[in-house]
């Protein structure tokens, strides 16, 4: 059971007023939210710091032009934030942050977390496209339902992780009356600090049936997902096949708040081959792909950073050629991290496996 | 995007001249290798200048020829193809530097120990070795003239504890252009060896001994003592430690040393934990060093001021608890024995034991020689010690069997040695690992038994395991040994030259190398976030490498690239 704040406004509003309340009564210093910026749903992130401007804030909206968790780090990567900031993120974006504390590439520090039990985002295109104004009813009335929504990211479909972990504030949206009803759940002692004095408190669960029961739908969504693709029938055939439409923009990597490099090795000429290696592969195959190490670059990142891929499809979103990689990442990610038994982003005591030393471990592979 | 630059600078690879130089090692390599198929091999390639074979590359013939025909050729790397590199990689590495070729051009490629003498067929092992010499060939170019470098060293030593161990290393390190600094935590200098009366086997007298020993260091003018003192922090590596001493006048020392020898000695096990042996409860129940007093102070008597009829000694106390055979008790207990008998002849003696450990050369005759002067040795284990109207009965059982109890007046219990109870604090001070029962860690058991991970901090004595005082003194002379031969007075040092580098532009700050780096040889820089190398302690060991997140760090001559090349060729 949790503290909650109700509020007779629908959930958008509701969030518009409590970030309202927080920044006029200086216990924010701003606020980071999506926020339009112009009349045709065209959203951005953005820090606001005047109270009236909250107005043009869509903190609700569901996009992610870009996933926050790697704006928010270079925010904090030089200095930890000197004053009290409110974000409002979606799930995959606090874990990606949370990821990245993880190995020093941001700081948690004076950030008063609002997230929400998250329907899933629309892929970007269908925002440039301008279908997207046209499926909001649609969207709103289905997370009402508490059902799955068409056409949102593939991975915002088979998602389990939709509700957060480790936010001070989470509105409650799946399976409830948003147009009307705007319930805010204070999820930690922090997140009580902040709303003491805007209104009268309740008590609630977070965790409802609703919701529940579309967790078993996304699980079953997702094993649909792995079975389109097949991976683990994949072999290098499979691989050659699947990335060979690459045509290494590496947006992928540019866009994935994971990718932690400065300079991607992929980027840079170690992976380069000499005129000597491209004449005795074509001497050895009779021909090869120009550029080389397509599968190699989109393996090598797996490889770099599956264990901390949240999941949350901006690479598929980017993709110009359509690779479902974030279904790719998805699944091997998910192997790799039920190895080691973690959940990427769910809590920032836990060490990545990969950075830690563990005596014991992985013994079963040994000798 | 593309930062080329940034990971290695691109050579015209194919303006190098390689030499390749194959040695027969005599019939070493010669019986199992056709030598003449690899040079016709060899010498077909494009990139190979010229390719020399000799009878015994590492002869003072082979290395003159070996130079001679680096100069004539004027080569700018060099193959050669022996021995393993543990053996002979540095002879050649000098007959690089004597023909003008920085060192680090050049590479040795092992068909020896890896082709001649583990391959039985002729052919194979002919086809394995061309492979090797390739992969050293493509290798060779990527790698990159390094350069040695020179620091200043101090020769001075600072030595904590001044017990039988510290005081015998001070005692061989100070000379006339080396200072040596005593720690002890005590009032007194002489430690555990001045609560004895005897050493074995000769029965001499111990304060004797440790006097002559406290005597000497007292009066060497290059040995400052500080008693009552204590060592608050060591900084630095070998040759530019700087170590902080909280004197007994509460004053602050800085002390500029070469390096640390650790001489901490030893405690007892508390026998109060295992309460069975009735330690603290019964009267007459002592222990061995309680018992080294009372003959020190000349009478062994019973708490009533009579004298024992009977007395049990008990070995092994503590040896299942602790995990270990403290090693030296053994012996001890035949000197009690002998304490005994001589001051008390009518006394029974009995000695309790579970395993006896009595080797050496000395030891067995002693043995013998005690057990004639009627001392019943009686093999136990489960022993529990009660107490009735003053009589204490030990009781044990002997191969699972429970035998008729033993009645005796009085009881001396050999405990197990433990680190000193500033062991902990010591190994975090020095950044040096605790090992087995929680002694500092040696480099390594056999072959470096008294160097610790940090290269310039030595371990003598009991602070690295139980030893016996002859021991103790052979440590300390291996250790005067190893500091000799690193830190000569006037003599710069050489740090190594293969370190690990970190790439500013790549490095995105996590410090993962710093969990990893047993070294201390990596820091953070709070200014431009990254992490960086010292130099001087890093000694190339590669952890950095493996859990370095983003790809920053490398360690010179075995980079990615080099070794990328090398295995590529190998498998090729």
């Amino acid at each position: 059971m949790s503290k909650v704040l109700k509020i007779n406004k629908s959930a958008e509003d509701g969030v518009r007023e409590l970030l309202k309340f927080l920044l006029e009564s200086g216990k924010v210093k701003e606020v980071f939210t999506l926020k339009k910026i112009n009349s045709n749903n065209v959203v951005s992130y953005s820090l606001i710091t005047r109270a009236e401007m909250i107005k043009d804030a869509v903190p609700l909206f569901p996009l992610m032009p870009a996933n926050a968790g790697k704006l928010l780090s270079s925010l904090t990567l030089k200095n930890p934030l000197s004053e009290p900031i409110a974000v409002v993120v979606k799930p995959c974006e606090l874990r990606a942050f949370v990821e990245l504390v993880k190995i020093k590439q941001g700081s948690l520090e004076n950030f008063l977390f609002i997230s929400s039990t998250c329907p899933g985002v629309y892929p970007l295109d269908m925002e440039v496209n301008g279908d997207l104004s046209k499926k909001l009813l649609e969207y709103w009335d289905t997370v009402k339902k508490g059902k799955i929504i068409p056409d949102i990211r593939p991975t915002c479909n088979g998602c389990e992780h939709f509700l957060p972990y480790t936010a001070d504030m989470v509105v409650s949206l799946i399976g409830k009356n948003t147009d009307k009803e705007c319930e805010i759940f204070l999820t930690t002692n922090k997140g009580e600090k902040f709303a003491e004095g805007i209104g009268k408190l309740v008590e609630g669960e977070l965790e409802t049936q609703e919701i529940e029961s579309l967790r078993n739908e996304r699980k079953i969504e997702k094993k649909k997902l792995f079975d389109e693709i097949k991976i683990e029938k994949f072999g290098l055939s499979g691989l050659i096949e699947t990335f060979g439409k690459c045509i290494g923009c590496h947006g992928c990597s540019h866009i994935c708040p994971i990718c932690y490099c400065i300079l991607c090795t992929f980027e840079s000429c170690t992976h380069e081959l000499e005129p000597s290696a491209y004449e005795s592969e074509i001497e050895k195959k009779g021909g090869m792909r120009i550029p080389p190490n397509t599968v190699f670059y989109h393996i090598g990142r797996l490889a770099h950073i599956g264990i901390s891929c949240v999941g949350c499809g901006m690479c598929t979103d980017v993709c110009p050629v359509n690779i479902p990689i974030s279904t790719i990442f998805l699944k091997v990610s998910e192997e790799v991290q039920d190895v080691f038994n973690y959940i990427p982003g769910k809590n920032i005591e836990e060490e990545i496996p990969l950075v830690k030393y563990d005596k014991e471990e992985l013994t079963e592979v040994e000798d | 995007m593309r930062a080329r630059a940034l990971i290695y600078p691109a050579g015209d690879k194919m303006k190098e001249k390689i030499g390749v130089y194959v040695c027969e090692c005599g019939p070493n390599i010669a019986d199992n290798v056709d030598i003449d198929k690899v040079i016709e091999v060899i010498s077909a390639l494009p990139e190979v200048a010229v390719v020399e074979r000799h009878k015994l590359m590492c002869s003072e013939d082979g290395k003159k020829f070996l130079k001679e025909s680096i100069q004539k050729n004027e080569l700018t790397r060099v193959v050669v193809a022996a021995c393993s590199p543990k053996q002979h990689e540095a002879t050649f590495m000098k007959v690089c530097e004597s023909a003008g070729i920085n060192p680090y051009l050049f590479q040795l490629t092992n068909i020896r120990e890896q082709c001649a003498w583990i391959i039985a067929d002729k052919a194979e092992a002919t086809e394995r070795t061309i492979r090797y010499i390739r992969a050293a060939l493509r290798r060779v170019p990527y790698q990159n003239a390094l350069e040695k470098k020179e620091i200043e060293a101090k020769p001075d030593v600072i030595v904590i504890g001044g017990g039988i161990a510290g005081l015998s290393a001070s005692l061989l390190l100070a000379c006339g252009d080396r200072k040596v600094y005593l720690i002890e935590k005590a009032n007194t200098l002489g430690g555990k060896v001045k609560e004895l009366d005897k050493l074995l086997p000769r029965m001499e007298s111990s304060s004797n001994i440790i006097s002559q020993k406290i005597k000497e260091v007292e009066n060497n003018k290059d040995i400052e003592v500080y008693t009552n003192s204590e060592v608050t922090e060591v900084l630095g590596f070998l040759g530019n430690f700087v170590a902080k001493v909280k004197t007994n006048e509460d004053k602050e020392l800085e002390l500029k040393i070469g390096a640390v020898v650790v001489a901490t000695g030893f405690g007892m096990l508390d026998i109060k934990q295992i309460p069975r042996y009735g330690y603290g409860k019964y009267d007459n129940v002592y222990t061995a060093l309680e018992f080294e007093k009372m003959n020190t102070e000349g009478k062994i008597l019973l708490k009533n001021g009579k004298s024992p009829k009977s007395i049990g000694i008990i070995h092994c106390v503590g040896r299942e608890e602790r995990g270990y055979c403290s090693g030296v008790c053994c012996t001890y207990c035949l000197k009690f024995a002998n304490y005994i008998k001589s001051k008390l002849p009518n006394a029974k003696v009995f000695e309790f034991y579970q395993e006896l450990s009595i080797p050496g050369k000395a030891y067995q005759k002693f043995y013998e020689d005690t057990k004639a002067k009627g001392v019943d040795f009686i093999r136990s284990q489960d022993i529990e010690i009660t107490e009735q109207k003053g009589t204490l009965t030990v009781n044990y059982k002997a191969e699972t069997q429970t035998l008729e109890p033993q009645n005796v007046d009085m009881i001396v219990l050999a405990p197990a040695i433990e680190p000193n109870s500033d062991a902990d604090r010591i190994a975090e001070m020095l950044k040096i690992s605790q090992g087995d029962g929680g002694f500092f860690q040696e480099e390594h058991p056999k072959l470096a038994p008294v160097s610790t991970s940090m290269e310039g901090i030595f371990i003598v004595g009991c602070a690295q395991g139980p030893r016996n005082i002859p021991e103790s003194i052979v440590q300390a002379q291996a250790v005067a040994g190893k500091i000799f031969s690193s830190l000569i007075p006037g003599k710069k040092l050489e740090p190594e030259v293969k370190t690990s580098e970190i790439f500013e532009a790549l490095c995105i700050g996590c410090q993962a190398c710093l969990t990893v780096c047993t070294y201390g040889a990596i820091y953070f820089d709070e200014m431009k976030r990254v992490c960086v190398v010292n130099e001087v302690l890093c000694r190339g060991c590669g952890n950095c490498v493996g859990s370095c997140l983003s790809g920053a760090i490398s360690t010179k001559h075995f980079t990615t690239i080099q070794l990328h090349q090398e295995v590529v060729e190998a498998l090729r």
